[in-house]
């Protein structure tokens, strides 16, 4: 990881396309300006870090990958819905 | 059955198998190791549909249409997205959210009744194409509960 030091109103180049600059700092609460093509994605991290564990924590086993559909079927129909009788 | 990406199109009065090969440029999001998967669904099992990575066979999800759960639910696709996906047409996208079940590892007896959908991280398809993309939309939950 490449580590920086910059003050507020400073900023760092990437890839020549990419600014981003340090627009304040409240104690531990820095805000970022971004600037960058439309076809950049710009995302929080922990939203994709959210995604690739729930990615990971979904996957079936082959084997049963099949039977779990199945199981999981009777969610579809409204009428399977209980309320905890 | 068909080899070409319109052989899903059925899918909706679904007689007999339909398979799709989808190709995630990328992989999915924290996942660049899984590219190509096998999007599958039959009579038996839709609206839920099977989708099994090609690269690591052991790597497999069960998706659904998240609309059939959460009816509301509105997918915002930027720029990127509509270009990585070659800029489809509405009526070519098929929009699958992966089902977490309750326990994946658990051998638990009630494996359904918390099980949950990830809005979060939907898988988007081109079905013409062949091509898709999970798209991150942080306005949903990656944990909808399915069920009670």
């Amino acid at each position: 990881m490449l580590v920086l030091t910059r003050r507020v109103d400073e900023g760092l180049n990437i890839g020549g396309e990419i600014t981003v600059r340090i627009l304040a700092i409240d104690g531990d609460r820095v805000k970022l300006g971004v600037v960058a093509p439309r076809t950049v994605t710009i995302l929080r991290d922990e939203l994709c870090q959210r995604v690739r564990n729930e990615n990971t924590a979904a996957s079936i086993p082959a084997a049963e990958r099949a039977a779990v559909a199945r199981s999981l079927k009777f969610l579809v129909q409204p009428a399977a819905k209980t309320d905890g009788s | 059955m068909q080899p070409t990406a319109a052989g899903i199109a059925p899918l909706n009065g679904v007689e007999g198998a339909t398979a799709i090969a989808v190709h995630f440029s990328g992989g999915l999001v924290g996942c660049a190791d899984w590219e190509h998967f096998d999007v599958v669904t039959d009579a038996e099992l839709s609206p839920l549909y099977l989708i099994n990575c090609q690269d690591d066979p052991s790597i497999g999800f069960i998706g659904a249409d998240p609309t059939v759960f959460k009816p509301d639910f509105c997918l915002e696709l930027t720029a990127e997205d509509e270009a990585q996906l070659g800029y489809p047409e509405f009526g070519d996208l098929l929009v699958l959210a992966i089902i977490t079940p309750a326990s994946s590892l658990g051998s638990t007896a009630e494996p359904s009744t918390s099980a949950t959908l990830n809005l979060l991280g939907p898988l988007v398809i081109n079905l013409q194409r062949g091509i898709g993309r999970q798209v991150i939309q942080s306005e949903y939950t990656a944990h909808y509960p399915l069920g009670a």
